[in-house]
Order: C-alpha cells, then sequence, then structure tokens
C-alpha cells in the first residue's frame, strides 16, 4: 500500500460544512472550524453546538452522536474552540476467517480502528483582513488482534491491542482583501507528535500524516449568496455555495471532488439553516454518486488504510443525514457595523441648543462589516443633558462601504443650567436593527459651554434673545403701560418706531455701566441678566434690545459687521422694523440715509432703523444716528453687503 | 431569554439522546469462506491409538466408538514421490477387558470376532498389541487387510462376520482424493497464511500431526473448510504449531456410517469408514 497524507480539508461535523462541501474560507464561526481554524474569529462570544446524524444505505441502524464543540471568543482578538467528535471514527472488522471448533468465542478477527475524538482550535484576528489559526487533532489508532493460543489442550482467544496516539498541527490564514473576497490558506499536519507503534504485521494499517497544502477561496456574488471552491495537494477538493434567504434561511450546495474517488465528482452536499436570533438548526444530506463504493462494506482484500485521507470523509463513509443545533450565548448578536470614527464640530452653546437638533454637531463614520447590505441610524447621547438618544437619518450602507452620518442632538433644560464650560462624555451608538441592540458604540467627549458662552458668531448671538422671557414681557409692558396716554396722542403708522424708541430710551436711562465689548467678547447676558444688572456690554445691550422690542412684536435683526481690512473691527448692531411703508419714509427723517429699507418677515418692504448700541448711553438719537451712518458707510458706499462682509441676521 | 435557552438545552438533549447508536463499522467481506480450527491435542492419554495419517479416524473418534472397521486408500507424499497404499483395519475392543498397570489403562483387549469378510475377503488375524511403555503387550486380536486387497474407489464395501451373527455393514468408497497445496517435502513458514487447494468429490477434514520420534505421528489441529477445493489457514493459526518440525497435513476425504452391534463380548456403536486419505509430509518453519 502506498503511503499517503491524512488531508482534513473537510469536517463533516457540521450540517453546513457538509452542504457547502468547500466549507474553508467561509468559516464564520466554531462550526466545521477544523476545516480552517482562523474563521474561529467570527465567534461573537459563546457558541455551544451538538451534531448528530443517520447514515443511510446497508447497515444503517439510526441516529449516531456525532459531535459537541464549544466555543469562545476573548480579548477582541482571540477565539478558542473545543471539539468533541465521538463520531469522527472508522472502524473496520476484518471477519473471523478462522472459527475455533467447540467453544466460545469462536471467531477470531482483526479489528482496526481510527478516532479523531478531540480538536482544539485557536484563533487570532490579526486585523480587518488577516486572521490566523490554530488547531490541534487528537487521533487514536487501534488494532484488537485476537490471537489464538494453546492452553493445555485447547485453543484459546486472547486480544492483544495495539495503540498510537499522536496529536497532529494545523496552521491556517485567512486573508479578506475585499467585503467580496475571503482567500485561505491552510497547512496540515505540520507538527507531529506520536506515541505508541505498530508491530511490523499492521504497518500498513497506520494512518501517513505527512504535511501538506490546502488553498482555497470564496467570493460574494451578491450580499446573500457566496461561492466558494478549494483544493489541495491531495488532488482532492471542493465545490460549493451559500445563500441566505431573508437573514433567516440558508440553503447550500457542495460537490465534492478526488482523484481517488469514481467518478471524479463523487459526491453531492445540500443543506438548510434556519436562524432563529442567537440559534441556529442545520440540516444536510451527504450523497455518493457511486452508492455501491459507498456503502459501508467492502472486500477485506480491497479494505486499502491509505485511501483513508478523512476520517469523516473517505471512500468507506456511507451517505447521510446530519443534523446540528448551534446556539450562541452572551454577547451573541452580530455585529453588522461598526463605528470608525466620531468627530465632534466644536463645543455645545447651551444659548444655542435648539440648533443641534437639525444641524449636526458631528459627524460618525460607520462602516458596513457583514457581508449584506444594511440601513443604519446612528444615535447621539450625553447623559442628565438629554432626555434620550438622538437618532440619525436611516443612512444605506453597502458591504463593506462606510458613510459619514451627521450627528444631531435635543437636549433637555438641563443644559441651560450650564454654568460654566465642561466636558461629558457622550455615547454614539449604530444599530443596524430597528429593535436589537446597537451594533458597535464609541465614546466621545464633548465640551459643554457655559450658558453665557458665545461663539462669535451673529446667527448664534440671536439664540440669547428672549422675548418670551417673564422678564423682558414684564418690563416691556410696565414701559408700555406707563407711557399710554403718550401712544394714544401717536399716529398709527408710527406706533412702533415710538415703542421702539421708548424702549430703548427707557432702558438707557436706567443703565448703571456699559462694559468694554473686547473684555467679554464671548460671553453674553441673557436679556433677564442685563435688565437685573441694568448693565453689559454692546452684545449684551444689542440682544436685550431686540428682546424687549420683539416681545412687542417689533422685528429686529442683527447686523454683523467684518471689516476685511480690520477684522479686530467686527462687531453688531440692531436694526428694527417700523411697520412704516418706504413711501412714508419721510414721517421717520427727512433723510433717506437714516433708515433703511428692507423685507420683514411677512415679506414687505419696510422702514428699519439702525441703532448703534455701542453709543447708547448717549442716547438713542446718537444710536441712531451713527447706526445709520455705519451702514450707509458699510452697505452703501464699502458694499459690504454684497461683498459678503457684512450680514444682516433676522432675528424674528 | 431563560425561556429560550431552556428551548436550546432541551433541544440538545433531544439531539443526544436521539443519537444514541455507535457509529457503523466498515463492514470488511472476505471472499473465501474461512475455516474451521478445532484442537486435537489429547491430554495425558495412555492410551495406544492407531496413526491417523493411515486410518483416517481421530483419536477422540476412537475413543468414543467400541470398534473401528476401516478401509482406505492411502496416499503419501514425502517429497520424493507419491505412494499409494491400499489400508484396511477392524478392531472392537472388549471394554470389560482393560489392559492396566496399577491404576493406569493403556488399552483394552481385542474381541475375537472369529473370521472377518471384507467384501468376500478374509482379514487377517493377528494379535492387537498395546503399548506400555516401550513394550507391546498382546491383548486379544485385531483384523488386518485381506491379503492382495487394493481399495478401488466407488466399491460398496461390506464386513461379515459368522461369529457375531453376520454383521453387514455395506459402504461405499470415495473416489481418490489429489492434493495440490501443500505438496510433499515442502517448507512452509509460519509467518505467513498457507493455502491449501486440493480435489475431491466431497466434503474433506484435513488434520495436521507433528511427526514424532518412532514414526508416529500427534494430531495437533483439525480443519474443516467452510468451501470446497481450497482454503486459507492464517499464519496465527500456524504458529500454534512448534516450528522447525516435521508436520503431516492429512486430507482425509471419508464415508462413515455407525452402526449399533450386540455380542457377547461386545455392545456397542461401531464406526464402520471408506475414505480416501492423502498426506502432504512437509516443514513448518
Amino acid at each position: 500500500m502506498g503511503a499517503r497524507e491524512v488531508a482534513y480539508c473537510q469536517s463533516l461535523v457540521s450540517p453546513r460544512a457538509t452542504g457547502v462541501a468547500a466549507f474553508g474560507p467561509i468559516v464564520s464561526d466554531s462550526r466545521g472550524f477544523v476545516a480552517n481554524p482562523a474563521g474561529l474569529i467570527g465567534i461573537r462570544d459563546w457558541e455551544f453546538s451538538a451534531v448528530t446524524y443517520f447514515p443511510t444505505g446497508g447497515g444503517a441502524s439510526g441516529f449516531v452522536f456525532h459531535g459537541l464543540t464549544l466555543g469562545k471568543k476573548f480579548l477582541e482578538r482571540h477565539a478558542v474552540a473545543l471539539q468533541f467528535s465521538d463520531g469522527t471514527s472508522l472502524e473496520s472488522v476484518f471477519p473471523g476467517q478462522v472459527i475455533i471448533g467447540g467453544q466460545e468465542p469462536t471467531s477470531v478477527e482483526t479489528r482496526v480502528s481510527y478516532s479523531e475524538k478531540i480538536s482544539l482550535g485557536y484563533a487570532y484576528d490579526a486585523s480587518s483582513e488577516f486572521s490566523l489559526g490554530a488547531v490541534a487533532r487528537f487521533r487514536n489508532e487501534k488494532i484488537t488482534d485476537t490471537q489464538v493460543q494453546f492452553m493445555d489442550t485447547v485453543i484459546i482467544l486472547p486480544e492483544v491491542i495495539h495503540v498510537i496516539d499522536s496529536w497532529s498541527i494545523d496552521l491556517g490564514l485567512r486573508w479578506k482583501p475585499t467585503s467580496q473576497w475571503s482567500l485561505q490558506l491552510v497547512g496540515r499536519n505540520l507538527a507531529n507528535v506520536d506515541q505508541g507503534s505498530f508491530p511490523e504485521t499492521f504497518q500498513s494499517f497506520r494512518l501517513e500524516r505527512g504535511e501538506h497544502v490546502t488553498l482555497a477561496a470564496a467570493y460574494r456574488l451578491s450580499p446573500s449568496i457566496v461561492v466558494a471552491g478549494e483544493g489541495n495537494t491531495q488532488e482532492s477538493g471542493a465545490l460549493g455555495s451559500e445563500w441566505i434567504l431573508e437573514e433567516r434561511y440558508a440553503l447550500r450546495s457542495g460537490l465534492y471532488l478526488s482523484n481517488d474517488e469514481r467518478p471524479f465528482v463523487y459526491a453531492l452536499g445540500l443543506g438548510l439553516g434556519w436562524t432563529y436570533e442567537f440559534f441556529d438548526v442545520d440540516i444536510s444530506y451527504l450523497h455518493f454518486f457511486n452508492a455501491t463504493a459507498h456503502s459501508g462494506e467492502v472486500l477485506a482484500n480491497d479494505f486499502n488504510p491509505s485511501l483513508i485521507t478523512n476520517l469523516d470523509l473517505n471512500p468507506y463513509t456511507r451517505a447521510r443525514f446530519s443534523l446540528s443545533v448551534n446556539a450562541r450565548f452572551g454577547n451573541v448578536q452580530e455585529s453588522l457595523a461598526r463605528i470608525e470614527n466620531v468627530e465632534m464640530y466644536g463645543g455645545i452653546y447651551p444659548s444655542s441648543h435648539e440648533v443641534s437638533a437639525y444641524r449636526p454637531i458631528g459627524k460618525a463614520v460607520v462602516v458596513n462589516v457583514s457581508p449584506k447590505p444594511i440601513h443604519v441610524r446612528v444615535a447621539f447621547f450625553i447623559e442628565n443633558l438629554m432626555d434620550a438618544p438622538t437618532e440619525s437619518q436611516r443612512m444605506f450602507i453597502s458591504p463593506g462601504e462606510e458613510v459619514e452620518v451627521p450627528l444631531t442632538a435635543v437636549f433637555n433644560e438641563e443644559i441651560k443650567n450650564v454654568s460654566q464650560a465642561m466636558i461629558r462624555d457622550a455615547t454614539v451608538s449604530v444599530k443596524a436593527s430597528p429593535t436589537g441592540p446597537a451594533d458597535d458604540q464609541y465614546q466621545t467627549r464633548v465640551v459643554i459651554h457655559g450658558k453665557n458662552d458665545w461663539d462669535g458668531q451673529a446667527e448664534s448671538l440671536r439664540y440669547f434673545v428672549t422675548p418670551d422671557d417673564s422678564a423682558v414681557i414684564r418690563y416691556t409692558r410696565s414701559v408700555l403701560l406707563s407711557s399710554r396716554d403718550a401712544f394714544s396722542n401717536s399716529s398709527t403708522e408710527l406706533e412702533a418706531f415710538h415703542k421702539a424708541k421708548l424702549l430703548i430710551e427707557t432702558f438707557v436711562g436706567k443703565l448703571v455701566y456699559v462694559n468694554d465689548p473686547k473684555q467679554s467678547s464671548d460671553f453674553v447676558q441673557y436679556p433677564s441678566e442685563t435688565l437685573a444688572l441694568r448693565g453689559g456690554d454692546c452684545d449684551d445691550l444689542t440682544v436685550c434690545f431686540s428682546s424687549l422690542l420683539n416681545s412687542v412684536g417689533i422685528s429686529t435683526a442683527l447686523v454683523d459687521v467684518v471689516p476685511p481690512d480690520a477684522p479686530e473691527k467686527s462687531h453688531i448692531y440692531l436694526l428694527f422694523d417700523t411697520g412704516l411703508p418706504p413711501q412714508y419714509g419721510a414721517r421717520i427723517s427727512e433723510n433717506p440715509k437714516r433708515y433703511i429699507v428692507r423685507r420683514n418677515p411677512k415679506g414687505e418692504e419696510t422702514i428699519w432703523i439702525p441703532v448703534e448700541t455701542t453709543v447708547i448711553a448717549e442716547g438713542f438719537e446718537k444710536a441712531w444716528r451713527t447706526g445709520a451712518e455705519e451702514y450707509f458707510d458699510d452697505v452703501e458706499v464699502k458694499l459690504g453687503l454684497l461683498k459678503g462682509w457684512v450680514r444682516i441676521v433676522d432675528v424674528y | 431569554m431563560p425561556n429560550r435557552r431552556l428551548f436550546f438545552i432541551c433541544s440538545c438533549f433531544l439531539v443526544l439522546l436521539a443519537a444514541c447508536e455507535p457509529p457503523a463499522e466498515v463492514q470488511l467481506i472476505k471472499e473465501d469462506n474461512g475455516v474451521e480450527v478445532t484442537s486435537l491435542v489429547l491430554g495425558d492419554t495412555t492410551f495406544a491409538l492407531s496413526q491417523i495419517d493411515t486410518n483416517g479416524v481421530l483419536p477422540r473418534e476412537e475413543l468414543a466408538f467400541s470398534g473401528t472397521f476401516v478401509v482406505n486408500n492411502v496416499q503419501h507424499d514425502d517429497g520424493q514421490g507419491v505412494r499409494v497404499a491400499s489400508f484396511a483395519r477392524a478392531i472392537v475392543m472388549d471394554r470389560n477387558k482393560p489392559v492396566q498397570i496399577g491404576d493406569r489403562t493403556f488399552g483394552y483387549h481385542g474381541a475375537d470376532l472369529g473370521s472377518l469378510y471384507l467384501s468376500g475377503n478374509p482379514m487377517v488375524r493377528r494379535e492387537h498389541r498395546v503399548p506400555v511403555s516401550d513394550l507391546t503387550v498382546a491383548a486379544g486380536f485385531e483384523y488386518g487387510k485381506p491379503e492382495g486387497l487394493v481399495y478401488e474407489p466407488s466399491r460398496t464395501y461390506i464386513w461379515t462376520a459368522d461369529s457375531i451373527g453376520g454383521i453387514g455393514v455395506p459402504v461405499d468408497a470415495p473416489g481418490l482424493l489429489m492434493v495440490q497445496s501443500p505438496i510433499g517435502g515442502s517448507t512452509i513458514s509460519s509467518d505467513a497464511d498457507l493455502e491449501l487447494r486440493w480435489t475431491s468429490e466431497g466434503d474433506v477434514v484435513i488434520v495436521i500431526s507433528m511427526f514424532q520420534r518412532f514414526a508416529k505421528v500427534r494430531p495437533m489441529l483439525q480443519i474443516k473448510p467452510r468451501g470446497h477445493g481450497s482454503a486459507v489457514v492464517p499464519a496465527k493459526v500456524l504458529q500454534l504449531l512448534p516450528r522447525d518440525h516435521l508436520y503431516f497435513f492429512t486430507f482425509i476425504q471419508a464415508n462413515r456410517r455407525e452402526v449399533s452391534v450386540t455380542h457377547p463380548f461386545l455392545t456397542g456403536i461401531v464406526l464402520v469408514q471408506a475414505a480416501s486419505v492423502y498426506n502432504s509430509v512437509v516443514v513448518l518453519r
């Protein structure tokens, strides 16, 4: 008999493996991991499976316990598995060609048995593309030989047992250069340790264990279909495919090829799979095209151990149905998406926190790590400052692709109580399933500014305008009530102008101080604070006046001026709407340069009055005139509005 | 979740409980029918027994019957050519007359049957001598081959004796037996299986005997092939036999009858046999 190495390219201790045939490159958990130990890295946490099979054809007896597998992933990048496969065995009996007359037992037989009941696997996830694995297989080769001896005048039949125990080491590499391709290289029997021996008579029954290599590849035709092929230096191989339906059902088929078999394509594997949450049920049927050769019976003279390249799958294997149950425990959900990175655009300003509900405060880069297309939602959450995580829009991601998902946040009222800037932990999570737990989480840190902090943008300043504040309303009602008689004599068209003038002048008359704006450029008082303190800088007063006027129905706007040749002279002043149509401008002022015609929020062209709050302490007239001069100079002369360095931000 | 886990655990148990059968073994089918081997080694008996290589009757059979009436064709191949001889013998042992020394029994007296004829030819009456140590003791009578008798295959032989009321026991003589393996004078190895091949009209029994001093053979094994014309004796059976000895492979094709006899000297069953016997003498290494 010619020597031949034992090739473990196919493990039948998994109906999934049996169905796919070319299983090595798509090993994704502990099922059939002997085919490629590097695939063990696909274990989520704990795994446990049990397998049974029912041989068909001649001599079928019933269900045979095939094996148990226990797998565990740990430290993110490591996984181990233990397989006890009682059914991975082959026993053959050379029948009693000698009958000893007149005594029991009478049969003189030789029983040759091979088993490989224990396999230990380990895998290491070296990177997103590479994983490495090793498996140690314990093999037992035993010959039970009935002897014939005289004891006095009778023949006795003692048994002599010869045993070889051995460990063989295989190493595997899996490379996933793209989301479609998965390549496998497995070296078998790279190290062997033997204990025991067979006598010379039985040397031909020993299974050799020379090194050899298996190469395999899998290609994902679509998110739900994968095809695979493999071949080894033993001149055998396989082709197979797996089709996932509705993420729950699997159809599998495969062909087995070997030069040692006739026909060359000698077997067909068919399989079905059903997945329910953490639970998998797989069934398969292994059919041999030459049923006679795989009937479980062979002429004794034709029995050739050198053809046994796999204890599960060899010329003496019978057709079979296989059934397995597999369960995942612990952190069992399969992660479909991973957050690669989170970038925050800046701190959160409590004054403008409402904007965070629709204007992105940052972005998350999310990768689809699954083999199928997914829709994800990304949630952002800061404990105490938010009542619930704020989810993004649903985003589609193709397998292996990544997308940038904008982050928004809906804060609760607590954020307005943040007096000073602080750093808070924020959790960004991604979910590919609307009902399941998050697929991945990412912790980041966010600066929460104090409630009076301002980012210097005119757009942000308007969020300090609080016309509905009770202090503001109380103040304006008080002022207007006390001057009710004066308004009764004024014309209706100028009512808004006079109200505005009255409110501003009244408050100016109560001012205690006006700060230098350079001292507090990033600090803005809320109107209630300005009213209470009776002082502030120009920003504070602008905000306060805007609030007062808005509270009585007068629209306001902020004029943001950033001179391109002197940005340090940037400043903001106020516009308020008189509600007077342009044709009545003369009623405000004979000088048309003292007012501005622009559209109000209703879309009507009206007359607006500029007020420079930095000189408000010198009275309304001074502030109006100064504001008008600045506006004329900046907008009409220097064309700042057209050139973009003057912007008008409507408040309401 | 606990319910789901319970469901899983129960499912696993069901799978395991259902899978109670051991893995089926590969049935290896032998093309030959094998042999049945029986030990012929007797205990420390002092009985004098006839030679299997000529008599064709096993020692234990000889002990079991009250008498034996045989006529055989004997071929002997020791590597020097096949010699052929006809053999006939008749003896009825009188169990009431043991040959004893002390408490040891060495045999029985042979009954005097008067004139005994084999198919009408008078058999030669002679002393029945019982071996006692290195000596022999005359103990009654036995009967030998009639003068000029030549074994004839397919002939019906009949023994008659007036003294016992005309015992008429016919038996058909089988055809000649030819053995192709092992051939006489060859050396065989006990490390390898030995193929036996022969040509016969019916079933044969092969007796392997070890040649001992004083030209005696000691039967060791009886081989009953379960097929016709050939059989394989496994090496492990040959290894039961001491090496470096001369062995007789005695092929016996026999027609037998058992006849009940009542006589003043004899009450019991006698064995009547016509056989073709072929001896191949080999050396076992």
